[in-house]
């Protein structure tokens, strides 16, 4: 019971630090997926664009294109760690000794490397839409950005929700990398309590709990999300008060079956 | 089905944690019969032949740990590691300045250190490796003025002061700090310091003030102090240069990079100034040395 005691103490003597650590760590987290998926969108929809006729507009777009590429191969291929070391201690070093604000550097290094990963979610996401559909919006006049807003990206948000949630997943914990330049987020904290009485794997037990209950939450929140996205499991496309046999109704249920 | 398996599952899960509990304590049983038993007759490094002898990487105790013969070394990049190898039974010791294994040895009494000394029973070193001193940007004219204040401290006061530190971080009362400074009526400017804060009893945090405590500086850190050997030296030295103490916490190996990219201007960090480091930085004169051992489970 040793145990049990040991973790009750750590609990009620740190609550202020952990409880910090817990809001940093999301902090970072939200906001860098949040940022991370609007930069994906802005990236997947550039690639996906056909090229102009212009060509000025067109020798631009491959441009943009390529510094996309690098972007995304750089950011995807280095360890978030290290990214933070060069971003942090490059930055100190360019300017003679002043350095980024903690926070929002973190929040800056979690968008960016979450950015590299959403832009291929989010081109997977477009490529994965039925030809038919952009075919149909433009059969009906749409253009080229009508069809994007209108049609796909509504679409696209869907299909790529089990992906974000994921990113979302993997941010919480890895920002704790990012204690190496000090930020305070949860396993900061951690250390410090482990330094301070020498309890590490009662210490380490409570972060663990902790980290799972964020990350559990959140899946359950975005699951719930998806299921509001989807509607209802029965509708009716088409009613008519005179003619039931005219009515078109969908069963998802039935249709599934 | 879902019901059965998820029972299952969490019945495993029981049983590991019982299982490992319970091979915790034998294994170290086992070891006290056998390694550790031995260990503890250790008069010389000569003694620990054979031995899982431990140090951080990238210390001058990596390179200490190869003066031992026939050992079976090992390195962690982390001090706090070292402790935690030893408690698991993955090593039967690890090197160590005595200030800190004689506060890591009053903090848990499960474990003591063989109490080497250098240059004769002990390691083979020289002032570069086990002193420490105050590391500044090449060519920095602070160097002179604090190497001038350091020569002003009295041995025996940096003996007892390492004594209090070491008590203090132990959680016991000492009184009043015996390296005593009035802190200037005005300030010319700032001393920024780096350290760990995470190297008992040099640096180490805490979430409310000991006695002679300062805050760490910085964007996040509010409520958080730190204490120690190092801390004390630091703001003696900016007393007596006029300068308002700011102390910022930062990993070791950001230490070097932070004081030449000028983020801080001295690192007071229980840092020993070797002549790789001497490359990169500017080192005072030494305002402690020690003594390594080695520590074990008793």
């Amino acid at each position: 019971m040793g145990f049990l005691q040991d973790v009750i103490t750590i609990v009620k003597t740190y609550y202020p630090q952990l409880l910090k650590g817990v809001g940093n760590t999301l902090l970072l987290a939200l906001t860098g997926t949040v940022i991370g998926l609007a930069i994906g969108l802005l990236t997947g929809i550039i690639r996906t664009t056909p090229f102009s006729k212009n060509a000025f507009f067109r020798t631009l777009h491959k441009i943009i294109n390529a510094v996309i590429a690098v972007y995304i191969e750089v950011f995807r291929g280095t360890p978030m760690m290290v990214q933070a070391m060069v971003i942090y201690w490059g930055y100190a070093f360019a300017t003679g000794g002043k350095t980024l604000a903690l926070i929002p550097s973190g929040i800056l290094i979690v968008s960016i490397n979450t950015g590299a990963y959403m832009a291929e979610i989010v081109r997977g996401g477009i490529i994965s839409i039925d030809k038919g559909q952009f075919e149909g919006a433009m059969s009906i006049g749409m253009n080229h950005t009508q069809t994007m807003f209108k049609v796909i990206i509504p679409q696209v948000m869907r299909n790529i929700l089990p992906s974000v949630s994921n990113e979302f997943v993997i941010n919480i914990k890895d920002t704790s990398v990012l204690n190496v330049i000090g930020v305070t987020e949860l396993y900061y904290f951690s250390i410090i309590i482990q330094t301070q009485n020498y309890k590490t794997f009662q210490t380490y037990s409570i972060i663990c709990v902790l980290y799972f209950i964020m990350t559990f939450t959140v899946t359950r929140i975005l699951r719930f999300a998806e299921k509001k996205l989807d509607g209802k499991d029965n509708y009716t496309v088409f009613g008519s008060q005179s003619c039931p046999e005219a009515e078109i109704h969908i069963d998802r249920k039935e249709a599934a079956e | 089905m879902k019901k059965l398996v998820s029972i299952v599952l969490a019945a495993l899960l029981i049983f590991s944690f019982a299982a490992c509990s319970n091979n915790g304590t034998t294994d170290t049983e086992s070891q006290n019969q056998s390694g550790v038993a031995k260990i503890a007759d250790a008069k010389s490094i000569a003694d620990l032949q054979g031995m899982k002898i431990a140090a951080q990487q990238g210390t001058f105790h990596e390179q200490a740990l190869s003066q031992i013969k026939d050992v079976q070394k090992s390195t962690y990049p982390k001090f706090a590691d070292l402790l935690v190898a030893l408690k698991s039974g993955a090593i039967d010791g690890y090197i160590s300045e005595e200030p800190t294994a004689l506060a890591e040895t009053l903090n848990d009494s499960t474990l003591t250190y063989l109490p080497f000394e250098n240059n004769t029973t002990g390691f083979t070193a020289g002032k570069e490796d086990v002193g420490i001193a105050i590391a500044v940007k090449k060519g920095s004219d602070i160097k002179d003025k604090i190497d001038s204040v350091l020569s002003e401290i009295p041995e025996e006061t940096k003996k007892a002061l390492m004594e209090q530190m070491v008590k203090l971080a132990n959680g016991q009362d000492i009184g009043e700090i015996v390296l005593k400074s009035d802190a200037p009526e005005t300030t010319t400017g700032t001393l920024k310091v780096g350290m760990e804060c995470a190297y008992k009893p040099f640096n180490w945090s805490e979430t409310s003030a000991s006695v002679g405590a300062v805050p760490i500086s910085g964007e996040g850190k509010e409520g958080l102090y730190t204490n120690g050997y190092d801390v004390q030296i630091a703001q003696y030295v900016a007393n007596k240069l006029g300068l308002k103490l700011e102390i910022y916490s930062i990993k070791w190996e950001s230490l070097i990079p932070s004081v030449n990219s000028g983020t801080v201007d001295a690192v007071v960090a229980g840092m020993s100034p070797t002549a790789e480091r001497a490359k990169e930085v500017d080192f005072s004169q030494t305002y402690y040395e020690s003594n390594l051992v080695v520590i074990i489970k008793k």
